[in-house]
Order: C-alpha cells, then sequence, then structure tokens
C-alpha cells in the first residue's frame, strides 16, 4: 500500500454524532430507540487504486420522528495506468508520477418523519469536502400507503451545488448543479414476495470533465499522439434509471431478490444491471450468509472515440474516461451477519462481506480490464 | 423502434407484477416487515457499495434516493 493518511474520526463529527443520541430524548419522551453504525469499506484494485472508508451513523427514534447523522471519509490512493498517462502538467510537474493521495470527507443528516399511519415525510442535506471539490445537496421525499395499504408510492427530490478546483492552479474554478427526482412503486405481492418499480431522473448542468485528465489527437494512423488537448464534455446531461426488483421469502430461512435495472442519458451511454441475491439463516437469525452475482454492460457515449483524430477538426467533445467508453463489470459475492443472542450481547449485529469486481474495458487502449477486491465490515448496537 | 421495444418489455413486467397481486391481511405481514427482506443487509453496507458503482460505472440512479456527491472521478 502506498503512504496513505492514518483513518481519524474528525472530534466535531463524533460530537455531531454523539449529540444526535443524547439530546434528542429531551426532546420527546425520555424512551427513545437509538441506534449507532460503524462501517469500513476496503476497495483495491489491480491498477494500483486503494480507498479506505470507514464511516459511523447515529440515529434516534422519537415518537413519530427519526433522526440520523452520518459521517465518513475516503481515503484514496490511487495510481492507475490511465491517471498517469493522461495527467495534466500541473499534477505531473513537481508531483509524484506514481499518483496521488488524498482524503474526502463526507457528512450527512436526515429527519424522518411520520406524519400518521403511512405518510411520511424525509429531509436531508449532505456535504462532501476534498482539497479540489465541495459539495452540498439537499433532498425532500414522501411516502403515502395506498390500496389498504398493499402499496407504497414513494417520491423524492433532490439538489446538489459543486465547486471544482485543481490542484495547484489557484485561478481554476469551475461548478455544477444537480437536480433529481425519484418515484417508487413497491406493492405486496402475497404473503411473502413484494414487487417494487423505480423511476429516476438526474440533470446535471454545469462542468463535469475531469480537470486532471488530457485527451491525446493523433495524425491519422501515426503512433505517436501530435497533440494532448483538456478533456471536455457537453456541459448538459440528462440521466434516466429505471428499476424492477422482487424480493421473496422462498422457504422459511432463505430468502431472494433480484433486480434489473435499464439507464439512459442524453450523452448516448446504454446500460443494464442484473442483480441477483440469496440468503439463508442459521438458529433464528443467529447466523445469515449470503451470496450475490451482478452483471453489469454499457454501451460507449456518443462522442467517445478509442483514438481522436486532428483531421479534420479537433473533436469538439472528447475525453479519456473509460468509464464512458463500451465496458462490462462482473462481480461475486458473499456476506455474513451474526446477531448473538446472548446477553448482554443481544443488542450487536456484525456484519462481514467480501466481493471480487472483475472490470473489462472494450475500448479503452491503456487498460483492458482490472479486478478489484471490496471489503466490507460492520458493527450495529441498538443502544 | 429499439426504444418502443424497451417501453413495451417495461409495461408488460409491471403488467404481470399487478397480475400477480393478492390480497395480505395485516396479520398475515410478519414475513414482508422480515429485515431480511430490505434491499440491503444494512442501508449504510447498501450505501458504501453504491459508491463504489456509481464511481467505476456510467449508470447512476434507480435505486431511491442517495447522499451527497463526491469529485470521484
Amino acid at each position: 500500500m502506498a503512504a496513505t493518511e492514518r483513518a481519524r474520526l474528525p472530534w466535531l463529527v463524533a460530537l455531531r454524532v454523539a449529540g444526535v443520541i443524547a439530546v434528542a430524548p429531551l426532546i420527546g419522551r425520555a424512551e427513545a430507540a437509538r441506534r449507532l453504525h460503524g462501517n469500513v469499506t476496503f476497495y483495491g484494485d489491480s491498477d494500483r487504486v486503494q480507498v479506505w472508508s470507514p464511516s459511523l451513523t447515529g440515529s434516534v427514534a422519537v415518537d413519530r420522528a427519526t433522526f440520523s447523522a452520518q459521517s465518513g471519509v475516503d481515503i484514496i490512493s490511487a495510481a492507475s495506468v490511465d491517471l498517469v498517462s493522461a495527467a495534466s502538467v500541473p499534477l505531473t510537474k513537481g508531483a509524484s508520477p506514481r499518483g496521488f493521495d488524498e482524503v474526502r470527507k463526507e457528512a450527512n443528516a436526515t429527519v424522518d418523519l411520520r406524519i400518521r399511519d403511512g405518510q411520511g415525510l424525509r429531509a436531508s442535506y449532505g456535504v462532501s469536502l476534498e482539497p479540489d471539490f465541495r459539495s452540498h445537496s439537499v433532498g425532500l421525499g414522501g411516502s403515502v400507503d395506498l390500496l389498504d395499504r398493499h402499496a407504497t408510492l414513494a417520491a423524492g427530490a433532490r439538489f446538489a451545488t459543486s465547486w471544482i478546483g485543481r490542484a495547484r492552479d489557484a485561478l481554476f474554478a469551475r461548478d455544477r448543479q444537480t437536480w433529481g427526482g425519484d418515484l417508487t412503486w413497491t406493492h405486496l405481492l402475497s404473503r411473502v414476495a413484494l414487487g417494487d418499480v423505480a423511476y429516476s431522473l438526474g440533470v446535471v448542468n454545469g462542468f463535469q470533465a475531469n480537470p486532471y485528465r488530457w485527451v491525446r489527437l493523433y495524425d491519422g494512423d501515426a503512433d505517436a499522439p501530435s497533440t494532448s488537448l483538456a478533456e471536455r464534455v457537453p456541459d448538459l446531461r440528462l440521466r434516466h434509471a429505471g428499476t424492477v426488483r422482487l424480493r421473496a421469502r422462498l422457504s422459511p430461512a432463505i430468502f431472494g431478490l433480484a433486480d434489473y435495472r435499464l439507464y439512459a442519458d442524453s450523452w448516448g451511454v446504454l446500460a443494464h444491471t442484473l442483480t441477483l441475491r440469496a440468503s439463508r439463516s442459521f438458529w433464528g437469525e443467529t447466523l445469515t450468509l449470503g451470496a450475490e452475482v451482478r452483471g453489469y454492460h454499457q454501451g460507449a457515449a456518443t462522442f467517445y472515440q478509442r483514438r481522436y483524430r486532428t483531421f479534420p477538426l479537433a473533436p469538439e467533445w472528447r475525453t479519456a474516461d473509460k468509464e464512458l467508453g463500451r465496458m462490462w463489470t462482473a462481480l461475486g459475492g458473499l456476506h455474513a451477519d451474526f446477531a448473538p443472542p446472548w446477553r448482554p450481547f443481544d443488542a450487536l449485529r456484525f456484519g462481514f462481506g467480501a466481493d471480487v469486481l472483475h472490470m473489462r474495458y472494450i475500448d479503452f487502449a491503456p487498460l483492458a480490464s482490472r479486478t478489484a477486491l471490496i471489503l466490507t465490515c460492520d458493527l450495529s448496537w441498538e443502544i | 423502434m429499439r426504444r418502443v421495444a424497451i417501453d413495451l418489455v417495461l409495461f408488460l413486467l409491471l403488467a404481470s407484477l399487478c397480475a400477480a397481486c393478492a390480497t395480505v391481511q395485516p396479520w398475515q405481514r410478519g414475513v414482508l416487515a422480515d429485515r431480511r427482506m430490505q434491499l440491503a443487509p444494512t442501508p449504510e453496507r447498501g450505501a458504501a457499495r453504491q459508491h463504489v458503482f456509481g464511481v467505476r460505472e456510467a449508470a447512476q440512479g434507480g435505486l431511491g434516493g442517495s447522499g451527497s456527491a463526491c469529485g470521484c472521478d
């Protein structure tokens, strides 16, 4: 592992989470359901990218309201081949050609309010901070039970504003705004099965290129590039995603989930995602073992090219982002959850997951594929 | 034509879901409230995984609300 910053939860964040848990009972009845959850996720791949992501979430339910606060960091060590080969001059001049280390901090707060039986509202706020990126987001949502509580309709809207900078370039400053909406219909299919249909719309307007990424242009079939230009993509992007999902108990101890998502956007990307998951419990719910497989395929953006040419003109839109080209991914994973039945540990729940994610880039010359290992470890405590 | 075919497939899936619906009395819904029927073993673990997918793939959304954005390009 390359040099990384030591994971240390900011004292202010810890104080905030503790405050949510301690103060809320003063608002309502003394009896309040409280929950503390800690999670650590590790991502490491064969392209020399490693990310450690510890997070802490606290929530407390008082009367008809539930207050939640979450804080986390991403500790990133990246030296991927496309990052090093396409990095802009300000990044490589004086910087290590082996990549970069960075820390991203995130915090979110949510309030869920149950208006009456079968109706609820949600409000949320989130902030994300990096040395060269800042984002603030707000969200509102609601849900209502229908058809004698055989169905639930949920809707939500969100807005985010982001500032994008560039390291060692104080004059570089861009921004973008994101609007989004979601609709979900959940229906009881039987005593043991639920079905969901969801649609989401996202509108992104503003700077969406990578300020560190340069695109190589070639004269005809020349082996070496004749020049490099900064990555440039359209300012406006409309995203559509529709999901159909089925959840069911297959036997007294076996549960299953299947979902399919169709995604399309105004940049021409069309993607399909299929997820299958099954879990089996032992000794009641003391131990639950699960397995998951996931497949993903996407087509390229209309302006994506494996090799950009200078003739007749340098292209208006150009990108070196492999995630905008044709690609597919395949994931297989296992997870385990352990809930001790013995006092005083019966308020705890331990979880562990391991996934292998293989990514294949069909039209990206510097990197044909990479494989990642994703490990998650979490602990929940019902106080 | 391709978009029409996609829309038709989605509509048929939705229609088949509704056709399979049954009346479930309140005292028969214990299984539906089970935590193993949730979308993710824990919401926090699901959010962490979705963040990985959101950075590594172009597709996003369709799964409900999300947290804050990031400059994870």
